[in-house]
C-alpha cells in the first residue's frame, strides 16, 4: 500500500507543480525523478543509481524514434501550409462557393477549419491560422462577432480529430494501437463533427438572421478564380488524406510527401504571382516547427520518465484490480473518465493530458471489458480490446478538444481572443457555448453507437 | 588571475554591459542556426522521403511490365538518425522563446514576484537537469560507441549522432540560464 501511496502522492505534486506554472514536461520529470527516488528509500527492490542509469540514452532513444518522426513533419506540414497560402486560398475557395447562402462565410470557416486540421494536426494550429485568415473576411462581411470567434474557437477543435493528427499518433503509441487505424476510425467522427457545427450555424441563423449579412455572391470570374485556387489543396490534402485513409501511405512517408508537395507548390507559385514560399517564409515555417515540435518531443520524453515511476508505484495496476472487481456499470466508469478529461482539458495542454492521464484509464477499461483476451460477445462494452483501444480514443479525443472551449482556460478561446482584442472573452465563450452542446451530443452519439468509429478500420 | 583582474579593472561599466550583450546577442543567434541546421535535417527528411516514394511509385508501375525498381535501402534508419538529430537541435531554441506548455490558470492571478521567483526556480532546476543529461548522454555515447551499436538496415554507427544530443542539451541549459538572468523578448505572435 505504501507504494500506491507514494504514486498517489506523486500524482498531487505534478498537479501542483503544474498549476504553479512550471512548464508541463519539466513538472512530469522532476515527478518522474524524485518520486523514484522517494521509492527507492521504501522498497528494497527499487535502486535509485541503477535507475539513473537510464538516463544515458533514454532522451536520445526517445526522439530518435522512427514512429515520432511524423511529429516534426506534420508540424512543418501545417507551418508550410499556411506560410505558403494554401489556408488562405482553402477559405476564399470554399467561401465562394457558400457565400450564395446566409452565413455562408461563417460554414466555408468551419470547412476551411477541417481541411487545415487535415495538414496542420494541431488545434491551436488550426484556430490561429484560420483566425488569421478568415477573422478579417468575416469582419468585413459585418457577421456577428460572437458567431464569428465562435466558429473559429470550435472550427479549430477539429485538428485534433481530423486525420493526420498528432494527438491521434500520440495516443495510438500509448496504448499500442495501428496509427492509420486510428486515423481511419477518426474520418467519420470528423466529418460528424462538421456536420454538426454547420448545422448549428444554420440553427443559430435561422433565429436570428442578423447574425450574418445577407447573402453576396462574387461574380462568376471571380468564383472561378477562387475555385481554381482550391483545385492544388484538394489535390495535396486529398492525397494525403487518401493514401493514409486507405494504407497507401503510412503515416511517416505521408506526411513527408506532404510537406514535399507543398514545398514544390510554394517554389511554383512563387515563380507566377507574389505569392509562394520565399526564404523568409520557409525560415519561419522552421523555426515555428522547432518550437512546437520541442514542446511535444519534451513532453513525450517526461511522460515516459513519469510513466515509469507510475508504473513502480503499481498505482495502475491497483487501479485495475479495482475495476475489476468492481460492480458498478462499466458504462458509468467510462462516463466519469470522459467527465474528468473534460474538467483536466479546461486546464491542462491536450497532448500532457493524454499522455498522463491515458496511462492510468487504460488498464481499467480493459479490466470492465471483461480482460485482454475476451471476445467481443463476452465483453461488457460488446468490443474487443482493440476495438475498444480505438473507440475510448476517438472518445477521449473528442472531450480533451471539448478543453479547448471550455471555461476557465480554453485555449483555442484565447488564442482568438489574442486575434481580436477588442472581444471580450465572455462574447467568444458565449459564442461557442452551442458548439459546445453540440458536441456533447456528438459524444452521446459516438458512445452509443462505436459502429461510427470501427466500420472504416473494419473494411480498410 | 592575476591578469584577470587587471582585465576586469580595465574594463567600464559600460564595456562590461556592453559585452553582456554581445555575449547574449551571440548566443541567441547560436541557438537561431542550430534550429535552422535542425530545420534543414527535416527538409532532408522531406527530400529523403520523396526519393522513397517515387521509388515505391515506380515500383508499382514497374510492377506492371514484371520489373523491380527498389526504394531507398535502410530508409527507416537514416529518418530515425537524422530526425533524432534535427529535434535535438530545436530544443534550445523552444525553451529561448518559452514554448514549452505551460498551465497559466493559478498563476496569473499571483504578484508579479511569485511569477519571477517560480520562473527562476524552474529555470535553474531545468538547467541543471540539462547540464546532468548531458553529462549522461556524454557517458552514453561512449558506452555506445564502445557496444559497436549500429542502425540495422545502414549499419550506420549510432554513437556519431548522439554528439549533437550533447551539445543541444547544454545550449538547451543556456537558453535557461539566459531566461533566468535576462528574459528574452517574444515578439508578437511568435
Amino acid at each position: 500500500m505504501e507504494r500506491e501511496l507514494i504514486g498517489v502522492y506523486g500524482l498531487v505534486a505534478l498537479f501542483f507543480l503544474i498549476m504553479l506554472r512550471i512548464p508541463v514536461a519539466l513538472a512530469m520529470l522532476l515527478t518522474g525523478i524524485i518520486g523514484t527516488w522517494v521509492l527507492s528509500l521504501v522498497s528494497p527492490f527499487i535502486r535509485f543509481v541503477p535507475y539513473l542509469q537510464q538516463f544515458k540514452t533514454a532522451l536520445w532513444n526517445s526522439v530518435a524514434n522512427y514512429d515520432l518522426s511524423v511529429v516534426p513533419l506534420f508540424v512543418l506540414m501545417g507551418f508550410l501550409a499556411a506560410e505558403t497560402g494554401l489556408s488562405r486560398d482553402l477559405f476564399q475557395g470554399l467561401s465562394a462557393l457558400t457565400r450564395k447562402i446566409r452565413g455562408g462565410v461563417a460554414m466555408a470557416t468551419i470547412l476551411a477549419c477541417a481541411g487545415f486540421g487535415a495538414v496542420s494536426g494541431s488545434s491551436i494550429a488550426t484556430a490561429s491560422t484560420m483566425s488569421r485568415v478568415a477573422l478579417p473576411e468575416l469582419r468585413r462581411l459585418n457577421y456577428n462577432e460572437g458567431l464569428s470567434t465562435g466558429v473559429l474557437a470550435a472550427g479549430g477543435t477539429l485538428g485534433i480529430l481530423i486525420p493526420p493528427s498528432v494527438a491521434l499518433v500520440i495516443y495510438a503509441i500509448v496504448v499500442e494501437a495501428p496509427i492509420i487505424e486510428m486515423f481511419q476510425a477518426a474520418i467519420i467522427p470528423g466529418i460528424l463533427a462538421v456536420i454538426f457545427f454547420l448545422i448549428v450555424v444554420r440553427f443559430r441563423l435561422a433565429r436570428n438572421p442578423d447574425l450574418a449579412p445577407d447573402p453576396e455572391p462574387l461574380s462568376e470570374e471571380q468564383t472561378r478564380r477562387a475555385i481554381r485556387r482550391l483545385i492544388p489543396v484538394g489535390l495535396i490534402f486529398g492525397s494525403i488524406i487518401l493514401g493514409l485513409g486507405m494504407g497507401l501511405f503510412t503515416p511517416t512517408p505521408a506526411a513527408g510527401v506532404g510537406v514535399f508537395l507543398i514545398l514544390i507548390y510554394g517554389i511554383i507559385l512563387r515563380f507566377v504571382s507574389e505569392d509562394g514560399l520565399t526564404f523568409a517564409r520557409l525560415k519561419s515555417a522552421l523555426l515555428a516547427t522547432a518550437k512546437t515540435a520541442s514542446m511535444i518531443y519534451f513532453i513525450l520524453f517526461s511522460a515516459d520518465i513519469l510513466k515509469g515511476f507510475f508504473a513502480r508505484t503499481g498505482l495502475p495496476a491497483a487501479l485495475s484490480d479495482w475495476a475489476a472487481a468492481s460492480t458498478m456499470d462499466p458504462y458509468l466508469i467510462l462516463l466519469a473518465m470522459l467527465i474528468i478529461l473534460i474538467i483536466l482539458g479546461c486546464f491542462m495542454e491536450s497532448l500532457s493530458m493524454i499522455l498522463v492521464v491515458v496511462p492510468f484509464f487504460w488498464p481499467v477499461l480493459i479490466q470492465l471489458n471483461g480482460g485482454e483476451w475476451v471476445s467481443a460477445e463476452d465483453a461488457a462494452f460488446g468490443l474487443t480490446t482493440d476495438e475498444l483501444r480505438i473507440w475510448f480514443g476517438i472518445l477521449a479525443l473528442i472531450v480533451v478538444e471539448l478543453g479547448l472551449i471550455t471555461p476557465p482556460v480554453g485555449l483555442n478561446v484565447f488564442v482568438i481572443k489574442s486575434f481580436s482584442p477588442k472581444t471580450g472573452l465572455g462574447v467568444i465563450f458565449r459564442g461557442v457555448a452551442p458548439f459546445f452542446a453540440i458536441e456533447l451530443v456528438r459524444v452521446g452519439v459516438l458512445l452509443a453507437l462505436p459502429i461510427l468509429s470501427l466500420y472504416l478500420p473494419s473494411i480498410l | 588571475m592575476e591578469r584577470s583582474k587587471a582585465c576586469s579593472a580595465a574594463l567600464t561599466p559600460e564595456q562590461t554591459e556592453a559585452m553582456k550583450v554581445a555575449a547574449k546577442q551571440l548566443l541567441i543567434r547560436l541557438i537561431h542556426g542550430w534550429a535552422l541546421l535542425g530545420g534543414a535535417l527535416l527538409i532532408l527528411i522531406v527530400l529523403i522521403t520523396a526519393v522513397n516514394a517515387a521509388g515505391f511509385t515506380a515500383n508499382a508501375i514497374a510492377r506492371i511490365w514484371g520489373e523491380n525498381v527498389s526504394g531507398l535501402p535502410g530508409y527507416e534508419d537514416a529518418v530515425q538518425m537524422i530526425v533524432g538529430v534535427a529535434a535535438m537541435m530545436m530544443f534550445p531554441y523552444a525553451q529561448l522563446y518559452r514554448a514549452h506548455a505551460a498551465v497559466d490558470v493559478v498563476m496569473q492571478y499571483a504578484p508579479l514576484w511569485a511569477n519571477r521567483v517560480v520562473a527562476i526556480l524552474s529555470g535553474i532546476a531545468l538547467a541543471t537537469l540539462l547540464v546532468w543529461m548531458a553529462w549522461m548522454l556524454a557517458q552514453g555515447t561512449l558506452q555506445v560507441r564502445a557496444d559497436r551499436i549500429e542502425t540495422t538496415v545502414l549499419g550506420w554507427p549510432v554513437w556519431i549522432f548522439m554528439p549533437f544530443a550533447v551539445i543541444s542539451c547544454l545550449l538547451w541549459a543556456a537558453a535557461a540560464i539566459l531566461d533566468v538572468i535576462t528574459p528574452v523578448e517574444i515578439p508578437d505572435g511568435a
